[in-house]
C-alpha cells in the first residue's frame, strides 16, 4: 500500500524554513507529486522555534485510483521519514518529541548553534552540550548528517536553506535526482549562482561522509576536540628577562605550566617582567610550586590570579583598543573589503571612580571624597564616543595606554592589589585545612569580572564568601561551590543572600545544637535569672533557625 | 504595509470557472467568499487569520472591480456590526478574525446580530488560534455558537471541500435567517492545495445599484421584539437550518465494513482521524475506511436525525471531539438516549479532556477505542502489534536523560534591532534603581515579550487595549505608581476608550507607556489609524500623513494633560522621562509615548534602498555593532539589558578565560541598542560601532590614508616595544 513520504522542518523564526518547504513543494509538483505543507506561524516566528510539515504522493498513483490522498495536517511521533534541521537543539528538539526513529527517519542538521537566551543571559556559563544531542541524533537516525552548514553557507554567502537541501539531495530519500534540485533553485531566481555553489558544497560534503565506513552513519565535520590530550612543552625565552621566567615556570607541576605560561605572557604584556615576577612569586609563597603540589589548585590559582593581576583599568582598555590586532580582527569581524574605510567608534562610560583610580593613590583617594574634585571630574566622567582611528582619538588612547608607566602607584592598582591579597589569604587559610576547599575558594576568582557595577557586585559576593569562611559558616568544599554558583546565578543577588542565609541559619542551628546540650546542663542546675533568660534566648533562636532551615528553598 | 505581500498570489482570485487554483487556504477562502458572490468583507488581524486580512488589503482591486466594499476594521466589535448590512437587505458579507479572543470582543454585536436575524447571508470567518503554537488562552468558539445560536461549519481541511462550504454557508445562513460561523483551524489556514475555480460573482448591490432602505421593527433589539426574537430562533430558525444541512448533505458519511461501531467527527478533524486509521492498517492512504465515520462539517446544530441512523444498530460509537467542555458529546448523549439507541457512546473517557487532537492523540485515544470495541473484521492481534510498534517511537528513558538537559527552551522575543528593546531595557534599568521589583500591567502586542527574559517586566496581560484598565485597582496597592504598557495596536482597537478615558475620569495617578511603532506590528505589520509615512517616524521630524490620527492628539482629546512623547533609542532620555513620570508631583494619568519604527518593517523598506545606493555608486554608510573580545569580560551583563537575537556569545578567545564572550553576529542591523545600554548603564568599553563606507569619495580616502599613515607608525612603534617585552 503507497503511503505518503512525510517530511518535518525544524527552523528557527525568520531563517527561511517557509523556503525550504517550499522549494521541496515546487520540485514535488514539478516531478509529478502531490504535495501538501503546513505550518504554523504567529508568535513563534518571533524568534521561537517553529515547524514546518511537508506530505508528497506520487500523483500517478492518485490517478489511477482516481481519489486524491488524505494528508495530515500534523507529523507523528514514529511516523517522519525525513526530518530537517536548521539546528542542533532544533534537532534534539525533534527527537525529543518522538519525530526520529531508528527505523525510517533520515536526520539532517546543521550542527552551528544559536544560544537560547538562557545560555545567553547566564553570568558565567549556560551553554548546553551539543555533543550529547550529536551523539542521540546518530544512534536515534536511520541515516544521520550534520555538520556546521552555517560556515558553508558563510563560505558561498548563501543561507543554511542551500546546504540542508544539498544534504537531502545527497541522502537520495527523496525520489528526485540532483538536477530536480538544483532547478528548483533556479527557478527560485534569486541568488542563483550562489545558491547553486552552496548546494554542491554541500551535497559533496554530505557525500564524502557517506562513502565512509559507517554505513549508513554519517559523521559530523566539526574539529575533534582538542586540549583534553595535547601536551605542552615551554617555549624557549628570547630575551633575558624571558628566558629567567620561563625556568621559574619550569620548576612548576607539569600540568599547571601551561597555564603559569599564559599569565606571565599576559601579565608581561599588561605591565612589565617585574609584575609577571610578582605573580610567580605570590604563587610560590603559597607552596604551588612544590612537586607534590595539587596541579588543579595550582591551575586555578595561576588562571584567576593572572587575570585579577591584569584588571581592566583605563590603560589597559587603551592598550588593547589601539594595538594593531585589535584593528584587524575589528575589519574581519564586520566583513570590511578590503580598502574599504570603516570607522571605529568606541562607547565608553568612565566614571569619577576610574579618573580618581588613575591617580596616585594619596591624591586618588582624596578626589575621591571631595565634592569640588568629583565635580570637576563630573565634566569628563560622561558617556562618550571615541573614534579610536581618528587621529585625535587614537592620540587619546596612546597617552591613557602610556600610563601604564605610572600604573604602580595608582589607587585603582593599589585597591586591587589588596583585594588580591585578601582573596590570596583565605586560600592559604583554606590550603592549610583542607585542599579541596582551597581549591573551590581558588575558583572563586571567577566571581570578579566585568566593569563598575558589575564588578562591584561580583567583588561584594566574593568578600561576603570570604567573611562566610571567615566564621566557619562555610567549611565544605561543596557547600562553598555552591554558593559561588549562587552568586553567579542572578544579576540581583537573590539565590546569592538565599543561599548565605541558608547557611548562616545551619550554622547556627549547628550552634544552638550545642547550645542545647548547654542548655540541658544549667536545667539540672538550680537556675539563676540569668540562666533562665540565657536558656530563652537560646531555644528562641532554636525555633527560628528551625523554622527558617524547613523553608522550602 | 504589511509583513507578507501577496499581490502576486491574490491574481489567482480572479480565476474563472474550470481553471485550477493553487494556494494557501487563506487564499482559497477569499476565493470561496467571491464566489459567493459577497457585498462586503471586513475583520481584524490576528494570527492565523492576519493573511486573510493582508489578502483582502492586497486585493483592493480585484474587490472593487467586483463592487465588494472592504473594511480593514478597528477592531472585531466594529467587523461584527458591520454584519448589520445583512439585517434587512440581502447582502452577502463576511468578516473574519481570530477566535475565541475576537469572537469575545465582538460577542455584544454578534449576539445582538444573532438575535436580529439577517436576510442575507452573514458569515464570520473564525480562524481557531488553538494548540501548538497557539498565543491565546485556550477556549473554545463552539459555545458562543451555541449560546447566541449561531451555526457552527467545521469543514474537513480539504481546499475543494472548505469553498464548496462556504457557498452552502450562506446559502444556509439565508435559508434560516442566521449568521454564522466558519471555523478554520490554524493548520488549515495555511495549508496548501488546490480546487477548480468557478467564477465570481459580483454582488447585486452597490454603490451604483443601492438597496431601497427598508426596515422590519421586527429585527430591532427592542422589547418587546426581542422576546418573539428568541421563540424565532427556536421555532423557527433552528428547524429551517436542521432541514437545509440535512438536505444538501453538509454532514458527510463515510460507510466501512466494521458497521458495529463508528466514528463520529469534527469535520477538521478528519484527516488526523484518517491517518490515525492508516496506520492502524484501516484505511488507505485515499481515505477508504474500514470503520464507519460521521463526519461533521456543521458541529452547531446536530442534526438528531442524522446521527440515530448513524449509531442505531452498532454497539459502540466514539465521538472525538477537541477542547472542553465536551458539548457535542454531551447533546449526542441526550439525542441517542431520547432516540433509545443503544450504542454505548465513548468520548472524553477514552481521549484527553483537553488539549490539541494531535496525530498521537489521535493514534491513541483510536487505537484504545477500538481495542475495547473489538468491531468485527479488525484483527485484534495486528492492532496490538501496531500500537505495540508505535510505543517504540517514544524515546527510551536513557537518551531521554541525556537529552533532556539540553534542549533549551526558546521564548519568543523582540526581533533583531526592535525599537520596543531600548524601552524596556530603560524601564529595567529604572527598575533597578527603585526599592522593589515593579508590578506592570502588560498588554498584547510584541511588547508583551517584555515579560519573558531577559527583561522579565510585566505581571498580567488581560487583553487587547486592557493594560491601562487592568492596572485601576492594583495602583492603590502598589509601592511605585502603576505602570501600564500598551501598543498602538491595542490603544486603536481599545486602549483609548476603556483605558484612557475611563483613567482620566478616575484620576488615574499612573503611567501609561505607549508603544508606538508605525504598525499593528506583532500581527504582521497591518496599517494603524497612527501611521506615518515610516521614513518620518521619528519624534524630532515628524511630518504626519494628511489623514493621520496621531496618538497624542487623541489622548489629549480625551483629557491627558501630561504627554512625553521619546524616541525609544535615545534610552538615556527613556530613563528620565519615566522616571519624572514615576515621580513628578502631577497626579493625573501621565502618558509616554514611546516612539521608534517597527524594524521589520523598517528593514524591508530601507535594506532594498541600500542595496541601490550602493549599487548606484553612491557614498552610503552602514553602521553595525561589534564587541571587543579582549575587553570582554563575560558576565553577559549586556545581554541582559537587551535579548537581541543578534547579540549573542561565543567561545572565549581567551584559554585563561572559562565564560564565553558577548559578540554580535552579522544580522545587526546597527540599531544602537548595545551602545546606549552600554552608556546608560555603564556597562563596558567593550561596545563598539562600525561605519563601513561604501563607495567611498575622495575626501573619504584621502582623510583614511592620512590616519592609516599616523596611526600606522604609532602602532608600529607599539609593535616594537612590546617585542621588547616578549618572552
Amino acid at each position: 500500500m503507497t503511503t505518503s513520504t512525510r517530511i518535518v522542518i525544524a527552523a528557527l523564526g525568520g531563517e527561511g524554513g517557509g523556503v525550504l518547504a517550499k522549494w521541496i513543494a515546487d520540485m514535488a509538483a514539478r516531478e509529478g507529486y502531490l504535495s501538501q505543507s503546513t505550518s504554523v506561524p504567529g508568535v513563534a516566528q518571533r524568534t521561537g522555534a517553529t515547524i514546518y510539515y511537508i506530505e508528497l504522493f506520487p500523483m500517478d498513483q492518485s490517478q489511477s485510483a482516481g481519489r486524491r490522498p488524505v494528508m495530515s495536517m500534523f507529523p507523528t511521533p514514529g511516523d517522519v521519514d525525513i526530518v530537517v534541521c536548521s539546528e542542533i537543539v532544533e534537532a534534539g528538539r525533534m527527537i525529543q518529541r518522538g519525530f526520529v526513529t531508528p527505523d525510517r527517519t533520515t536526520l539532517i542538521t546543521s550542527t552551528h548553534r544559536v544560544y537560547g537566551i538562557s545560555e545567553k543571559e547566564a553570568m558565567g556559563s549556560g551553554v548546553i552540550d551539543k555533543d550529547a544531542i550529536m551523539s542521540v541524533a546518530r544512534q536515534r537516525s536511520k541515516t544521520f548528517i550534520g555538520f556546521d552548514m552555517q560556515q558553508t553557507a558563510r563560505q558561498f554567502d548563501s543561507v543554511i536553506n542551500t546546504c540542508l537541501f544539498g544534504a537531502l539531495a545527497q541522502t537520495g530519500v527523496l525520489p528526485f535526482d540532483r538536477d530536480a534540485f538544483e532547478n528548483t533553485i533556479r527557478e527560485g531566481g534569486i541568488a542563483v549562482k550562489r545558491n547553486i555553489a552552496t548546494f554542491g558544497a554541500s551535497f559533496d560534503l554530505s557525500a564524502r561522509e557517506q562513502t565512509a565506513d559507517h554505513a549508513s552513519i554519517v559523521e559530523t565535520f566539526d574539529p575533534p576536540k582538542t586540549a583534553a590530550t595535547k601536551t605542552f612543552t615551554l617555549p624557549a625565552g628570547h630575551s633575558l628577562e624571558g628566558r629567567a621566567l620561563l625556568a621559574r615556570v619550569a620548576a612548576f607541576p607539569e600540568a599547571a605550566q601551561e597555564m603559569i605560561y599564559l599569565g606571565i605572557n599576559k601579565l608581561v604584556d599588561y605591565q612589565d617582567f617585574a609584575y609577571a615576577n610578582e605573580f610567580l612569586d605570590r604563587l610560590q609563597g603559597l607552596g604551588l610550586s612544590a612537586p607534590d603540589a595539587d596541579p588543579d589548585l595550582t591551575i586555578e590559582t595561576a588562571r584567576y590570579l593572572a587575570l585579577w593581576m591584569a584588571f581592566e583599568d583605563l590603560p589597559r582598555v587603551a592598550q588593547i583598543k589601539i594595538s594593531e590586532q585589535r584593528f584587524a580582527r575589528f575589519r574581519e569581524e564586520v566583513k570590511a573589503e578590503q580598502e574599504q574605510p570603516v570607522q571605529m567608534v568606541e562607547f565608553l562610560h568612565p566614571r569619577i571612580e576610574e579618573f580618581c583610580g588613575l591617580m596616585p593613590a594619596r591624591l586618588g583617594r582624596h578626589m575621591l571624597n571631595s565634592d569640588g574634585w568629583r565635580r570637576v571630574l563630573g565634566l569628563f566622567a560622561k558617556p562618550r564616543h571615541l573614534h579610536t582611528n581618528s587621529i585625535h582619538g587614537y592620540l587619546m588612547f596612546y597617552l591613557l595606554a602610556k600610563l601604564r608607566r605610572f600604573r604602580r602607584g595608582s589607587l585603582a592598582h593599589q585597591e586591587e592589589q589588596e583585594h588580591i591579597n585578601a582573596w590570596l589569604e583565605a586560600l592559604q587559610r583554606a590550603q592549610a585545612s583542607n585542599a579541596d576547599l582551597a581549591r573551590e575558594v581558588a575558583r572563586c576568582g571567577r566571581l570578579v569580572k566585568g566593569y563598575s557595577n558589575t564588578r562591584e557586585r561580583g567583588l561584594g559576593h566574593m568578600y561576603r564568601i570570604l567573611k562566610a569562611l571567615d566564621d566557619g559558616v562555610v567549611t565544605s568544599a561543596s557547600a562553598l561551590a555552591a554558593l559561588r554558583e549562587a552568586a553567579l546565578a542572578g544579576e540581583d543577588g537573590k539565590a546569592f543572600g538565599k543561599a548565605e542565609t541558608q547557611l548562616r541559619l545551619e550554622h547556627q542551628a549547628a550552634a544552638s545544637a550545642q547550645a542545647r546540650a548547654e542548655l540541658s546542663r544549667l536545667s539540672t542546675r538550680d537556675q539563676s535569672e540569668t540562666d533562665q533568660a540565657e536558656a530563652g534566648r537560646l531555644s528562641a533562636s532554636m525555633s527560628i533557625s528551625k523554622l527558617k532551615t524547613n523553608s522550602p528553598y | 504595509m504589511a509583513e507578507r505581500s501577496f499581490k502576486k498570489e491574490v491574481q489567482h482570485l480572479k480565476l474563472g470557472d474550470g481553471a485550477v487554483f493553487k494556494g494557501e487556504g487563506i487564499l482559497a477562502i477569499t476565493k470561496g467568499l467571491l464566489q459567493s458572490g459577497v457585498s462586503y468583507v471586513g475583520g481584524y488581524q490576528g494570527s492565523p487569520i492576519s493573511h486573510l486580512m493582508d489578502v483582502l488589503a492586497d486585493a483592493q482591486d480585484i474587490l472593487s472591480e467586483l463592487g465588494v466594499h472592504f473594511e480593514q476594521n478597528g477592531s472585531e466589535a466594529t467587523a461584527a456590526s458591520m454584519l448589520s448590512a445583512s439585517i434587512h437587505y440581502p447582502l452577502r458579507g463576511a468578516v473574519a478574525w481570530k477566535s475565541t479572543v475576537g469572537t469575545n470582543v465582538a460577542s455584544d454585536a454578534l449576539a445582538n446580530l444573532a438575535s436580529s436575524g439577517v436576510i442575507g447571508g452573514a458569515m464570520v470567518v473564525v480562524g481557531e488560534d488553538y494548540g501548538e503554537g497557539s498565543s491565546i488562552m485556550q477556549e473554545r468558539t463552539h459555545a458562543f455558537a451555541m449560546k447566541s445560536q449561531m451555526w457552527l461549519l467545521d469543514p474537513r481541511p480539504d481546499l475543494p471541500h472548505i469553498v464548496d462550504m462556504i457557498e452552502h454557508g450562506f446559502a444556509l445562513s439565508e435559508a434560516s435567517n442566521t449568521p454564522l460561523f466558519l471555523m478554520v483551524r490554524i493548520r488549515t489556514c495555511h495549508v496548501t492545495g488546490e480546487f477548480v475555480a468557478k467564477d465570481n460573482v459580483a454582488p447585486q448591490y452597490n454603490a451604483t445599484n443601492a438597496v431601497e432602505p427598508d426596515r422590519q421593527l421586527d429585527r430591532i433589539i427592542l422589547p418587546p421584539l426581542i422576546f418573539e426574537q428568541e421563540r424565532d430562533k427556536v421555532a423557527r430558525r433552528l428547524p429551517l437550518a436542521i432541514d437545509y444541512i440535512t438536505e444538501h448533505g453538509l454532514n458527510e458519511v463515510f460507510e466501512g465494513e466494521s458497521d458495529d461501531v463508528g466514528l463520529i467527527l469534527q469535520g477538521g478533524l478528519y484527516n488526523t482521524v484518517i491517518r490515525a486509521l492508516e496506520r492502524l492498517g484501516l484505511s488507505d492512504a485515499y481515505g477508504n475506511s474500514r470503520i464507519p465515520l460521521y463526519v461533521m462539517n456543521v458541529t452547531y446544530p446536530l442534526i438528531p436525525e442524522e446521527l440515530t441512523q448513524f449509531c442505531v444498530g452498532k454497539r459502540h460509537v466514539l465521538m472525538i471531539e477537541e477542547g472542553q467542555p465536551n458539548y457535542i458529546e454531551q447533546e449526542l448523549s441526550l439525542i441517542l438516549r431520547k432516540g433509545d439507541v443503544q450504542a454505548q457512546l465513548h468520548g472524553k473517557d477514552i481521549l484527553p479532556g483537553f488539549g490539541e487532537f494531535t496525530g498521537k492523540v489521535a493514534f491513541e485515544g483510536i487505537a484504545e477505542f477500538l481495542t475495547v470495541s473489538r468491531p468485527k473484521a479488525v484483527d485484534i492481534d495486528d492492532l496490538a502489534s501496531r500500537r505495540q510498534t508505535a510505543l517504540l517511537a517514544s524515546l527510551p528513558k536513557e537518551l531521554a536523560q541525556v537529552l533532556q538537559p539540553q534542549i533549551v527552551a526558546r521564548p519568543a522575543g523582540l526581533c533583531t534591532g526592535c525599537p520596543e528593546r531600548p524601552l524596556f531595557s530603560a524601564v529595567k534599568q529604572v527598575q533597578e534603581t527603585h526599592e522593589t521589583d515593579f508590578h506592570i500591567s502588560a498588554d498584547i502586542g510584541c511588547h508583551s515579550f517584555a515579560t519573558l527574559a531577559p527583561f522579565n517586566l510585566g505581571s498580567t496581560i488581560m487583553g487587547y487595549g486592557f493594560s491601562l484598565a487592568s492596572s485601576s485597582a492594583i495602583r492603590a496597592k502598589i509601592p511605585h505608581r502603576a505602570i501600564s504598557v500598551m501598543g498602538d495596536g491595542g490603544f486603536w482597537h481599545n486602549g483609548l476608550s476603556t483605558g484612557v478615558s475611563s483613567a482620566v475620569f478616575n484620576n488615574h495617578d499612573g503611567v501609561l507607556i505607549i508603544v508606538d511603532n508605525g504598525y499593528s506590528a506583532a500581527t504582521g505589520g497591518q496599517d494603524i489609524p497612527s501611521f506615518v509615512k515610516p521614513e518620518n517616524l521619528i519624534a524630532s521630524t515628524r511630518i504626519e500623513r494628511e489623514d493621520n490620527q496621531p496618538i497624542e492628539a487623541a489622548v489629549r482629546g480625551v483629557g491627558v494633560e501630561w504627554v512625553r512623547t521619546v524616541y525609544t533609542y535615545d534610552i538615556a532620555r527613556m530613563k528620565s522621562t519615566l522616571e519624572e513620570a514615576l515621580s513628578t508631583d502631577y497626579d493625573g494619568l501621565k502618558v509616554i509615548i514611546a516612539e521608534g519604527e517597527c524594524m521589520l518593517n523598517k528593514q524591508r523598506r530601507v535594506k532594498p534602498q541600500l542595496a541601490k545606493r550602493i549599487n548606484d555608486g553612491m557614498r552610503t554608510v552602514r553602521e553595525r555593532f561589534v564587541v571587543d573580545s579582549e575587553t570582554c569580560t563575560g558576565d553577559h551583563a549586556c545581554i541582559r539589558l537587551s535579548g537581541c537575537p543578534s547579540l549573542t556569545i561565543k567561545e572565549n578567545p581567551d584559554p585563561m578565560r572559562v565564560d564565553p564572550v558577548a559578540y554580535v553576529d552579522n544580522s545587526c542591523v546597527g540599531c544602537g541598542v548595545c551602545g546606549g545600554n552600554a552608556h546608560s548603564a555603564v556597562l563596558c568599553p567593550s561596545f563598539a560601532r562600525a561605519e563601513l563606507v561604501y563607495n567611498p569619495s575622495g575626501w573619504d580616502r584621502f582623510i583614511t590614508s592620512l590616519r592609516e599613515s599616523v596611526i600606522g607608525f604609532l602602532q608600529g612603534r607599539l609593535s616594537r616595544q612590546r617585542e621588547a617585552r616578549t618572552l
